[in-house]
């Protein structure tokens, strides 16, 4: 089986791409949080942050149809939360909306609201990881005092994600070859019983991982992240990106 | 249960970032003095296995399906606060990797999914085993009761906080969301059930119940 | 001349009460290439995990005429370069490279030699291309290359090896067969596949049920067909 569903496209080579983790990860997240914190009349904002993301996109020759695709596995799930809000009437709200006075007298400017600042940060956090390998981006978590343990146990995580997966699709398949169709909760046990041995073998797995790792010298020293100073180019395409972002930002207050 | 981006106030992203991190740097802090570092590897590796467990769907009425949390299950085998970090690892790289729950309400998807669905699977277990007579069959269905009360509780307070934060009134979302989860909590039952009852046969010593800490018995299990 | 590997009256049982290994001892010189032949649940495995001290059971390891101690364990786990059977337990970082530095860091070299160790260590298991991919998607035969590479690293002085060749195509084991004569030096080896055995080792121990029923040169075990037979292995 062949799976790389977390960070595909991230070995495509693009300015983007070539752009230091860190300095992604910083300007993303700001993106986000701009974005998140913007007044919602401020309709032009959320074009402007938009069309950051479309230039992102184009630069680092990131296929289009693969952010909307797995842009569609989640969006379902936000338009269902999202649903509860224009069909109700806002005195019978607990508390108001910290956004603005007015706008509790439109839920549905509340429901457009909820879904763009959705929208654009899903398709951030997708181009995200679709310009950077998903081991960078754990390792950069460091320089923004992300506990070190944390960050390693993430490691192992991404390292045998796909094994772990591998696994349980062959006993599924071996499952189903003999004539197993999971589909009603009387098969609940089945399934139980299929993931306490995937558990199992995990488990066995995560100890004889620790026995590979003593027998190479280890001594409790967690993995090292190797902490280089920016270059220019990406200090500089830092400056600039969240200059960009301020601006919009302060532009539509 | 997954909250995206913009859907909570502040206010309560930054509770929820703060009481998570609270939780999680405690759970490091035991893992540094009580843990060994053998089980760096072996959180990461459990947590793979709980997001390999969460793909597990099964249908839920109305069309829609449900899956596997898993939290209360990590909190049985591995400890209230170990669980508490392996599903922080997995709803963080849920975030990252996959944009399902958003950046800001990660630490309110953590407090919800993580600390109470941990905490909660956990204690009750233990409260009921405490109360109930000891027999496997008991056993059986306390930790039915837990993980099936886990899940339901999580989805009581995504509720509250979708409701404090002005998306929508608490007597509609609150029926709505612990509806829904109160029919996802049987199967989560039933796969708890099964995965903690077959645990408990094959290797009862990793169970967190049946172990102490600073019990070395841990790799000497190894079976090559 | 010391033997690098001495075990004396070794046994060991696991927790669950099974008897893995029964009074074994064992003597390997410097530069020997020995392969530990047997069938599945003979104790092969059991026997190298107590080389590094991964398991501890009663008797006596000595390595490099060092005993095997608490406080001679670190010592002797850089002596001692062991490649596990499933490259995906041996290979736990997130990509080769890491993987091979692993060690290097370990013993607190710095970034610049590390490199130098990694990259002379990969070009050597012809893998020097692969070095920022993930492990989980290189073929098996690349990921038994990047184990031996991990573990040549550590620049031990005895290599050990469970089923090096073992879930491989021919040409896999080919491949594997002529790195480790490259490789040289002081070899151990688990192995099921006779047919190469005499090209990988030129002594082979046979073990059956725990213990060790047979030591001689390779040609005379593979001739030995009652000996194989009672062993399990054909």
């Amino acid at each position: 089986m062949h799976h790389d569903f977390i960070d595909k496209y991230s070995n495509l080579d693009s300015p983007v791409h070539r752009i230091d983790s860190r300095v992604k990860i910083v300007f993303f997240f700001s993106l986000i949080l701009i974005c998140v914190s913007t007044p919602i009349y401020h309709i032009r904002a959320f074009f402007l942050y938009f069309l950051i993301l479309i230039a992102i996109l184009t630069i680092s020759k990131i296929p289009i149809l693969h952010v909307l695709r797995k842009s569609l596995v989640i969006i379902p799930f936000v338009l269902i939360i999202a649903l509860f809000i224009p069909f109700t009437e806002t005195s019978e709200t607990v508390f108001r909306f910290n956004d603005s006075p007015d706008l509790m007298m439109n839920r549905w400017l509340l429901f457009w609201n909820v879904l763009v600042k959705a929208f654009i940060s899903i398709i951030t956090l997708i181009l995200l990881n679709s310009v950077t390998r998903f081991d960078d981006t754990l390792k950069s978590l460091s320089a923004f005092r992300f506990p070190i343990v944390l960050i390693n146990m993430l490691s192992f995580f991404y390292r045998y994600i796909f094994v772990i997966i591998d696994e349980a699709e062959r006993m599924q398949r071996a499952l189903v070859s003999r004539l197993f169709r999971g589909r009603s909760l009387i098969h609940a046990k089945v399934i139980g019983d299929l993931l306490a041995i995937l558990f199992l073998r995990s488990y066995e797995r995560g100890e004889r991982v620790y026995l590979a790792m003593c027998a190479r010298g280890w001594d409790g020293q967690l993995l090292i992240v190797d902490k280089k100073p920016l270059i220019l180019k990406d200090s500089a395409a830092l400056i600039i990106g969240l200059a960009a972002l301020l601006l919009i930002r302060l532009w539509s207050v | 249960m997954h909250i995206p981006d913009g859907f909570l106030s502040g206010g309560i992203n930054a509770a929820g970032f703060a009481v998570s991190a609270g939780v999680i740097s405690l759970a490091l802090a035991k893992a540094k003095k009580k843990l060994e570092d053998r089980y760096i590897p072996l959180i990461g590796v459990t947590a793979a296995f709980i997001f390999a467990a969460q793909m597990v769907n099964f249908p839920v009425a109305g069309g829609t399906s449900g899956h596997f949390l898993g939290a209360a299950l990590a909190a049985m085998l591995l400890g209230p606060l170990t669980g508490c970090l392996i599903i922080s690892i997995v709803l963080i790289v849920q975030c990252l990797g996959f944009a399902d729950g958003g950046i800001t309400a990660l630490g309110t998807n953590i407090f919800n999914m993580g600390v109470i669905g941990c905490f909660s699977g956990y204690y009750i277990f233990t409260g009921l085993r405490k109360l109930l007579p000891k027999n496997p069959a008991v056993n059986i269905t306390a930790v039915s009761i837990s993980a099936w009360m886990s899940v339901v509780l999580a989805s009581v307070f995504c509720s509250l906080e979708l409701a404090f934060s002005g998306i929508t009134p608490l007597k509609l979302v609150l029926p709505a969301m612990a509806g829904i989860h109160a029919i996802i909590g049987v199967g989560e039952a039933f796969i708890t059930a099964a995965v903690v009852s077959l645990v408990m046969k094959y290797r009862p010593d990793v169970m967190d119940f049946n172990r102490s800490y600073s019990n070395t018995g841990l790799i000497s299990g190894v079976k090559l | 001349m010391i033997p690098v590997i001495q075990i004396e009256h070794l046994s060991y049982t696991y927790p669950d009460g099974t008897k893995a290994l029964h009074d074994i001892s064992l003597r390997i010189d410097s530069g020997e290439r020995v392969g530990i032949i047997g069938a599945n649940g003979a104790g092969k495995s059991t026997l190298i995990l107590h080389f590094n001290g991964l398991l501890q059971g009663e008797g006596k390891v000595i390595i490099d005429g060092i005993p095997l101690e608490k406080k001679t364990l670190k010592t002797i786990r850089r002596k001692i370069g062991l490649v596990f059977q499933n490259p995906d337990d041996q290979l736990f970082c997130p990509s080769v490279y890491d993987d091979i530095a692993f060690a290097p860091r370990n013993m607190g070299l710095n970034e610049s030699e590390v490199r130098d160790i990694a990259e002379d260590c990969l070009k050597r298991v012809g893998l020097l291309d692969n070095s920022k991919r993930g492990s989980y998607h290189l073929s098996w035969g690349e990921k038994r290359r990047a184990s031996i590479a991990a573990v040549l690293a550590m620049r031990p002085e005895i290599l050990v090896l469970d089923e090096p060749v073992s879930g491989l195509d021919p040409r896999g084991k080919r491949e594997i067969v002529e790195l480790l004569k490259s490789i040289g030096g002081t070899q151990v080896m688990i192995t099921h596949d006779l047919d190469r055995l005499k090209s990988m080792a030129d002594r082979a121990v046979v073990m059956n049920k725990g213990r060790i029923i047979a030591d001689d040169e390779t040609a005379n075990i593979l001739s030995n067909q009652t000996l194989l037979y009672k062993a399990g292995l054909i």
